[in-house]
């Protein structure tokens, strides 16, 4: 239960909570966007886990891709060159009686059909000879051309070798053999930019896909948060859904089963509260109905008796030592009477169940209303039952008298205005009390009455709540009492008459 | 010959009551312990005076239904309330269903002889304080004009209507003058009346303070 110093605790941070609501509304997308991608989250770490791995992948086939592709392209070439000079030679051999430019243009239509090489043929004059060959077919030949960093990566040295086309002894040309890897290069890079396109394409659907999974798979952990804010505030009521992951699951239900042991610790502690005020409340009464009744009854028999004793005193000639003692009496009387009657008030409004609480409030507050430079009190008392039981009936009671007591000793208010209406809602009535003055605020830390927390206690055990909280130019304390309706017919020990 | 009937389940009070009566002179005196062998007792004796209690043993403030019935079948009935419960609300009940006083039980018993006197009378009488206190009261709690008034504005507003001026009710309240015009400027946006001339009518013929 609440201390006096615990309502100042929990008013400062609750100022700074409201201070700094209306930017977080405005934020609040920003803020769930960011927290939706912070690296702190739990989800994108682990798609980030994914994609690092990924790309260690991707990292590690472009390896293989690029040496593989070296070593076919060095032996590709290395064979082509091969051939090549293989071709020329025999060329050579074989076309020596060709006429010789007939020879050259000949050689050189042969070797457009060798792969991986490229052939120049010039004659004795060092004047490239052309085969009739369409040069779209010669440019046709050349491979897609690959990115340069690609060649690069993957291109072996070039060849270069001279065969002299000699016949007859003479020179008439020279056959110039280039190694030539840029189409074997293509083939390597239109096989990798395939892969590379496939796998990209497929990650990211991956990718995509793991997103929007860890997103179900890790959606009941909002919700736990969410319910173990629930639990904070006292809402026990929460209740968590059970997720389909065994896991999370396992925490959902131990979440349920804790909230179910603090609700019902939590109503066993509110029934013994109710129980001990009830059971305090009418200890009060019956020690008030004796006071009231007996001891009244009695100490006006005492006082009258007195009172006539000291009245045949004085008219007795030599009557003036026993006037003197039944004085004494007299006096000693009201002093008892006064005693009982402070006494009565401490322990409990005598009115209280006997006339219509709304009069006993009014009464409450003509007492308080402006006494001794006092600030005045405005009411606005709605139309109450008679009475809402013994228990709420003087809950009301006490809170009206603390709430103003508070604000009139502590406030320096001018004005203090008191709202207190019944509130019939389907399924649900309650009491609401309202408390507000024009004084001096709350002040930190605050320092609430031990009659105050006293009424905390007594609202709370009620199921009620008790709020004390800053307002324009004041403080407002607003109390709520739930209204249990068999209790609210005044089925009491002390039933009301109202005759 | 005066006739009093006292109705209490205290002995002891019964008691005390006679000795007060003993003193003042009277000897003729009922008396009765419960509601209803209260109203057989005044039925059959036509007491000058009833002095009764409101609270009886197992019946909170039956004390108000004798009152009543009483009332109702002798108007002129002289019914002196002798009660523990100080509160205005009660002493208002009391006093509508009939009562002509009440008196605290622990009043001085020169305050009950007094009140006892007054009534003996057919005169109404009430203690300043309660008397104070069931006008608070009503000024307050009821639907009337000066509901919305605060204490110092009744008790203001009382005074003017007995013909006091401004000084002399700051006087009596121990108040500045500049208050009280203050209050008075309030009472009349409050009640929404003009003129001071009219707000000295309106004191005397809705005097919040005439209690009873």
């Amino acid at each position: 239960m609440t201390t006096p110093a615990s309502i100042g605790a929990e008013t400062a941070p609750d100022r700074r909570e409201r201070a700094a609501a209306a930017p977080a509304v405005a934020g609040g997308r920003f803020e769930a966007l960011r927290q939706f991608f912070s690296l702190r989250s739990l989800r994108t770490r682990l798609v980030l886990g994914v994609l690092a791995i990924d790309l260690a992948a991707a990292a590690l086939t472009g390896a293989v891709i690029v040496l593989k592709a070296r070593t076919a392209t060095k032996l590709e070439i290395a064979s082509s060159m091969q051939l090549a000079e293989q071709v020329v030679s025999d060329s050579i051999r074989l076309l020596q009686d060709a006429p010789a430019p007939l020879l050259l243009k000949s050689i050189d239509l042969h070797f457009q059909s060798i792969r991986h090489v490229k052939i120049e043929v010039a004659d004795a004059a060092g004047r490239p000879v052309l085969s009739a060959l369409n040069p779209d077919a010669r440019a046709r030949q050349e491979a897609p051309d690959a990115p340069a960093w690609f060649s690069f990566l993957i291109a072996p040295p070039i060849e270069v070798q001279n065969f002299p086309v000699v016949i007859r002894g003479e020179s008439i040309g020279v056959v110039t053999i280039r190694s030539e890897p840029s189409d074997e290069i293509g083939e390597a890079w239109n096989y990798a930019y395939a892969l590379i396109v496939t796998t990209f394409c497929l990650n990211i659907i991956v990718l995509g896909a793991l997103f929007l999974f860890f997103g179900r798979v890790l959606a009941p952990l909002p919700r736990l948060v969410a319910g173990l804010k629930d639990l904070e505030i006292k809402n026990y009521a929460v209740r968590l859904l059970r997720p389909s992951l065994v896991e999370l699951a396992t925490i959902t239900d131990h979440f349920n089963k804790a909230a179910e042991a603090l609700s019902a610790a939590h109503d066993a502690n509110r029934s013994l509260t109710r129980k001990l005020l009830t059971a305090q409340d009418d200890e009060r009464r019956r020690t008030a109905l004796e006071l009231h009744d007996e001891a009244g009854a009695c100490l006006f028999a005492l006082e009258v008796n007195a009172t006539s004793i000291l009245n045949m005193a004085r008219r007795l000639p030599d009557g003036a030592h026993i006037s003197e003692r039944a004085q004494d009496v007299v006096a000693l009387v009201e002093t008892v009477q006064g005693i009982n009657r402070r006494v009565l008030d401490r322990l409990r409004p005598m009115a209280l169940g006997q006339i219509p609480l709304k009069q006993c409030l009014i009464k409450l507050l003509v007492d308080l209303d402006g006494g001794e430079g006092g600030p005045a009190i405005d009411q606005a008392i709605g139309d109450l039952r008679p009475s809402y039981g013994p228990l709420v009936d003087l809950t009301i009671y006490r809170c009206v008298q603390e709430g103003l007591l508070n604000a009139i000793r502590h406030a320096h208010a001018n004005r203090i205005t008191i709202a207190l209406n019944e509130r019939d809602e389907p399924g649900l009535s309650s009491i609401a009390i309202s408390i507000r003055d024009d004084g001096i605020g709350l002040r930190q830390p605050l320092r609430a009455g031990v009659g105050l927390s006293g009424m905390r206690e007594r609202v709370e055990a009620l199921s009620g709540s008790f709020e004390i909280k800053a307002a324009p130019g004041g403080v407002v304390l607003a109390i709520a009492l739930p209204l249990d309706r068999a209790e609210a017919q005044g089925e009491a020990p002390d039933s009301p008459t109202f005759s | 010959m005066t006739s009093v009937l006292i109705v209490d389940d205290h002995s002891m009070v019964l008691q005390g009551c006679r000795r007060v009566l003993a003193d003042m002179g009277i000897e003729h005196v009922y008396e009765a312990t419960t509601v209803v062998s209260g109203y057989r007792a005044f039925l059959r004796h036509h007491p000058d005076v009833v002095i009764a209690d409101l609270t009886f043993q197992g019946d909170d403030l039956g004390g108000l239904s004798l009152i009543r019935r009483i009332a109702s079948s002798d108007r002129k009935a002289r019914i002196l309330v002798l009660s523990m419960h100080n509160d205005p609300a009660i002493v208002s009940r009391a006093l509508e269903s009939g009562a002509l006083s009440y008196v605290l039980k622990d009043m001085s018993s020169s305050e009950f002889s007094t009140a006892f006197e007054k009534v003996q009378l057919g005169e109404p009488h009430l203690s300043h304080r309660l008397a104070m206190q069931v006008a608070m009261l009503r000024a307050k709690g009821d639907d009337s004009a000066t509901k919305d008034l605060t204490s110092r504005e009744v008790q203001i507003l009382s005074l003017l209507g007995k013909g006091n001026s401004y000084d002399k009710i700051a006087a009596k309240l121990g108040i500045s003058y500049k208050t009280v015009t203050n209050a008075c400027s309030s009472i009349r946006a409050k009640l929404k009346i003009n003129t001071l001339a009219e707000l000295i009518r309106f004191a005397i013929y809705n005097d919040p303070g005439r209690g009873s």
